[in-house]
């Protein structure tokens, strides 16, 4: 096609226009009012509820937030004090027994005190010091703010210090002890043994066939109060069988023990 | 005026008359303001066939064209109260539209670069082209009038929207350059360069067809 040819069939700008002028007309359909009418009612109850946005956009943000700062003042800046100080007392304690233990190189167990009778609220139970740990630092046992339980006095909970990193000469890396090498408790270490539960119960034991029978307890002693005397045989502490396997986890509570005296078994539940 | 153009649906207008007097788009306007709904049914009766066949010239999809003219009248019903009679209601509500209309245009770009099925589709068969009832037997010429027809429709949906909607205003519509420049916002200079140009580019998409 030449280019005289081709030029030809290109409509000018009138022509063009025309054409689109030409172009057939559409109509809106007969239901353009009533579908209308249907979307502005649709849209009115919307766009009424958008108007008062407002109120919602700004108190409902601004009462959360009051309620946030309220719960955020109750459990932060009240609460967290109180036990900041709880922690101070029972830190302070604990060094000082710890520093009398050690001044007086005081045998395995520190006694606990005697005014432990009739007190509910929080107490801090020295340290069992140098248990026979090898070389790490002794697990503290203490018993914890009895005061939270509702049931005060009926049950005692056992709490560990974590251990500290055994002390090694230098140049060795604790991480790469061998197993064989470890001492024989490694893997109880931050549990309290049975040793340390019948501290803080006040007792003095001998191993017997069935679990262990108590040689003596001390006065005024949780197992004093509980009714435990010497003679007796421990078989069981909350149900859990007493014998060299025997493991509690921290933090647990202690209800029950179970006895043999005369031949019968007969439970206790632990007084605090 | 694109009023001009709607003979053919004035059977369906009912037209609200003082003293035999046909108001005028502000006097409708303050009567609906005034919270007449006659009056706002004087006003869609007068513009949705004008404003259904710019959205459909322009999208060249029915269904499309008038869901957005409904759209353009509902934000007309509820900004009402803010129109003020310094411009023509005209201009007004066409600029609402082309507004929209260019919204849909961009929607529809975007849709198509997300969808994977886009890449399958054949555009020209997506919209919903008009079909109006034919009774008559189809001549030869009608027929070729209505592959160029379908052509020269075609052809304005892939102009920009800047030339768009001045060449639909204009030569489909009936506005005027003045009216064009206002509803775009753009000088009367420009309008009619614009409308030059997409004249010039439609002449070169249709070489060959028309």
């Amino acid at each position: 096609m030449g280019e005289t040819e081709r030029h030809k069939t290109i409509p000018d700008d009138e022509r063009m226009s025309q054409l689109l002028g030409s172009l057939v007309r559409v109509d809106a359909p007969r239901d353009f009012e009533h579908r209308l009418k249907a979307r502005i009612a649709n849209a009115r109850s919307p766009r009424t509820a958008r108007r008062s946005n407002p109120i919602l956009v700004f108190v409902v943000p601004a009462s959360l937030l009051v309620l946030l700062g309220m719960f955020l003042y109750v459990n932060h800046l009240i609460v967290p004090s109180d036990e900041r100080l709880k922690d101070v007392v029972v830190s302070d304690s604990v060094t000082n027994e710890a520093a009398a233990a050690e001044k007086s190189e005081s045998p395995k167990v520190v006694h606990d005190a005697d005014g432990l009778k009739e007190q509910t609220a929080a107490v801090a139970v020295p340290p069992i010091a140098e248990q026979a740990r090898t070389a790490t630092r002794p697990t503290q046992t203490r018993r914890s703010s009895s005061a939270r339980e509702p049931e005060t006095g009926s049950s005692i909970v056992l709490s560990a210090t974590e251990p500290e990193k055994p002390i090694l000469p230098p140049g060795i890396d604790p991480q790469r002890i061998s197993p064989a090498d470890r001492p024989p408790d490694f893997d109880r270490r931050g549990k309290p043994t049975l040793l340390e539960i019948f501290e803080l119960l006040g007792v003095e034991t001998d191993r017997a066939v069935s679990g262990v029978s108590v040689r003596s307890v001390r006065k005024n002693g949780i197992a004093d109060r509980t009714g435990i005397r010497s003679g007796d045989s421990i078989e069981a502490i909350d149900d859990r069988p007493v014998n060299e396997s025997a493991t509690f986890e921290d933090g647990s509570t202690l209800k029950t023990i179970r006895i043999l005296r005369d031949g019968r078994q007969i439970v206790l539940p632990i007084k605090n | 005026m694109a009023l001009d153009n709607t003979d053919h649906c004035t059977t369906e207008v009912q037209r609200i008359t003082v003293d035999d007097r046909v108001l005028s788009d502000h006097e409708l306007i303050e009567a609906a303001k005034n919270g007449d709904e006659n009056a706002f049914a004087e006003i869609v009766a007068r513009y949705r066939s004008p404003i259904t066949n710019f959205l459909y010239r322009f999208l060249n999809d029915y269904e499309e064209a008038v869901d957005l003219a409904q759209e353009t009248f509902v934000r007309v019903y509820f900004a009402i109260e803010r129109y003020h009679t310094g411009f023509a209601f005209s201009t007004y509500i066409y600029r609402i539209a082309t507004n929209l209309a260019i919204t849909e245009v961009r929607k529809r770009k975007r849709r198509k670069l997300l969808s994977l099925t886009g890449l399958f589709q054949n555009d020209l068969d997506d919209p919903t082209e008009f079909q109006p009832a034919d009774t008559k037997p189809l001549a030869d010429a009608d027929i070729i009038d209505a592959e160029q027809s379908r052509a020269i429709a075609r052809a304005i949906t892939t102009l920009p929207p800047k030339y768009r909607v001045p060449i639909v205003l204009r030569d489909i519509e009936g506005l005027s350059y003045d009216e064009i420049a206002s509803v775009m916002n753009l000088g009367l200079g420009t309008t009619k360069s614009r409308i030059n140009r997409a004249r010039g580019l439609l002449k070169e998409k249709l070489k060959g067809q028309v």
